[in-house]
């Protein structure tokens, strides 16, 4: 339409260093990933995490400190009619309470430079047609949900970008929602969804993109994610100082206390710890390999985030090893 | 109107395009944004009552002393006014308190854009207020004492001035809102200063020896550029003084204030966090 929309149209979402501090906290550090088309991709982390930051920045909505966000190779300010490119769904995004669902869908029709042919389409889309004529203050939670989809909708949008959508659906509404994006996905769109629940999102996405206290700690298939993880034994026995000590002379050092005074052995075996034990001369009471499943990864993952609460703590294990 | 438009050919960070098809659908937009909620008439209303109120009061009562075209600029400048500042000022914090502005930045070529289009829309309803106003005002005219021969043409002229001075408050409404983000700090804060605070400044200016300052102050510039009109052709005006500058001055100053307020609201929507 004129210069400034120069974008290439691929539908990537590129996160290039990206920093934001509020005041004196650093909600986003240092933060770099790709969303590719094609997929959905889930943006996983705790509450604070970083997560809305990062969307918000893509959007344009705030100033990142440093680094940028490009979407179809520019920045969203440089797009010229951003609407038509990249679709949101915000947690946040409000409505005004007395307004009509219809009316509100022809306010942002007109703005985007749509016919308002669209907001019927949309309505249907996401099911509200029998709501349009009804103030949306008296909408449910479900049903703002809705209508923020059909919103970005309106713009026949490329790149999808969702917070937190699952929160304040029921589950036909999660499972329609789920339907939508995949086949929005399938059709080589691009969508990007944020969730603190795992669980909530472990179904609808391909990719996953896992932050914690702002940066990132994994990015990846999802299913891969579990073959990241590490063999680890929780053994309780008569003196677990004795036997960390012993654990730590066969070079087996990532050794955790857990606060029922068991142990935890990281990348070791059941037969290892025991053998380590025998000869150590240290009682075993229990022992147990500890599957590690997708949502134990995920915490795993993003522990630190409520440091002082931590269930684990590291065992400290002397540097001067008594031989 | 052009001194009031933020540079369009500045390349500002999130700047985006300009173009006339652009402003065109977001004039679309704030126009439905505006007839899709009651506040323009819940305002309206008043501004209009209060004009047909003190027109039949000063029509009944001043009898020779005071022109109807003196009581229309009084009750248009002093009363309905403030109701075409606040409408500009709840339709633009408004945005912030729903937080629809997030999708409103979203479907927006540019934060500027958007700005200047609800300017440009709340100042066609600061129009429609002046017009409504000063039809009821005309009722209570009539109703109250009747015009005069040779009375008409004044009249008419303080109205033209106020469909003017409206559309100009309506904008700066707009600015403060923008600036200020949360609606009740702006609502109260600009009645606050429009009815007791700028009185008292002027009235500390001159118990200090500044002179009178009055004219040079946004609300009372706004109502003198009216009451001047009117004073022209009026016998006596001692009870609402028209100031010593003439009526094109004391608009030329309002509408620097305008234009001050609404470019700093602009710039600093330019960079807000909307978190």
């Amino acid at each position: 339409m004129n210069g400034r929309d120069t974008h290439d149209g691929s539908g990537r979402i590129v996160v290039r260093n990206l920093s934001k501090r509020f005041g004196t906290v650093d909600a986003v550090r240092d933060l770099s990933f790709t969303v590719e088309p094609g997929q959905v991709t889930g943006f996983l982390g705790p509450n604070g995490a970083g997560k809305t930051t990062t969307l918000r920045a893509a959007l344009g909505l705030i100033t990142p400190t440093d680094g940028e966000v490009t979407i179809n190779g520019v920045r969203y300010d440089q797009l010229a009619q951003p609407a038509r490119v990249i679709g949101a769904v915000l947690d946040s995004q409000g409505f005004h309470r007395s307004r009509r669902a219809r009316a509100h869908l022809r306010i942002y029709a007109a703005a985007i430079g749509v016919p308002d042919q669209r907001v019927e389409e949309v309505l249907a889309l996401v099911g509200l047609l029998d709501a349009a004529e009804r103030k949306v203050g008296g909408f449910s939670l479900g049903m703002r949900q809705r209508l923020a989809l059909a919103t970005a909708l309106l713009g026949d949008p490329k790149v999808l970008v969702l917070d937190e959508p699952g929160s304040g659906l029921d589950p036909q509404g999660v499972a329609w929602l789920r339907g939508f994006l995949r086949s929005f996905a399938a059709d080589g769109r691009t969508v990007l969804m944020s969730s603190h629940q795992l669980a909530e999102i472990a179904q609808t996405v391909d990719q996953v993109v896992i932050i914690s206290r702002g940066t990132r700690v994994y990015q990846g298939r999802l299913d891969q994610l579990n073959t990241d993880g590490t063999d680890r034994v929780q053994v309780r026995c008569a003196h677990p100082t004795k036997l960390a000590t012993a654990l730590a002379e066969r070079g087996i050092t990532d050794i955790r206390s857990i606060p029922d005074g068991s142990l935890v052995v990281v990348n070791a075996s059941a037969t290892t710890v025991g053998d380590v034990a025998l000869a150590a001369g240290v009682a075993i009471y229990g022992l147990a390999h500890q599957h590690t499943d997708l949502e134990r990864q995920f915490l795993e993952l993003t522990a630190g985030q409520y440091q002082p609460t931590t269930p684990e703590v590291t065992f400290q294990i002397a540097q001067e090893k008594p031989s | 109107m052009a001194a009031l438009m933020p540079p369009t050919q500045a390349a500002t960070p999130g700047g985006g395009a300009w173009s006339g098809t652009t402003l065109l659908a977001l004039l679309r937009a704030e126009t439905r944004k505006t007839l899709s909620t009651r506040t323009w008439w819940a305002l309206l209303i008043p501004a209009a009552v209060l004009s047909l109120l003190v027109n039949l009061a000063v029509s009944e009562g001043g009898g020779l002393t005071v022109t109807p075209a003196l009581g229309m600029s009084y009750a248009l400048g002093w009363f309905s006014a403030k109701l075409a500042v606040t409408y500009g000022v709840i339709c633009a914090s408004g945005e912030f308190r729903h937080q629809t502005i997030t999708t409103s930045y979203l479907t927006a070529p540019g934060r500027m854009q958007l700005v200047v289009a609800k300017m440009l829309v709340a100042g066609a309803v600061g129009v429609a207020y002046a017009v409504a106003s000063a039809l009821l005002g005309l009722i209570g005219t009539l109703l109250g004492g009747g015009v005069a021969e040779g009375q008409f043409g004044p009249l008419l002229t303080v109205c033209a001035a106020a469909a003017l001075t409206f559309a100009l408050w309506a904008m700066l409404g707009v600015g403060v809102g923008v600036l200020v983000c949360n609606q009740m700090a702006a609502v109260v804060g600009v009645l606050f200063y429009l009815w007791p605070a700028e009185q008292a400044i002027a009235g500390v200016a001159s118990l200090s020896g500044l002179g009178d300052i009055d004219e040079y102050l946004p609300g009372e510039a706004a109502t003198r550029t009216l009451t001047a009109i009117a004073g022209e052709n009026a016998l006596d005006v001692r009870p609402f003084s028209t100031g010593a500058l003439p009526w094109s001055l004391t608009l030329l100053i309002f509408a620097g204030y305008t234009a001050v307020v609404v470019l700093a609201g602009a710039t600093v929507a330019q960079h807000r966090d909307i978190t």
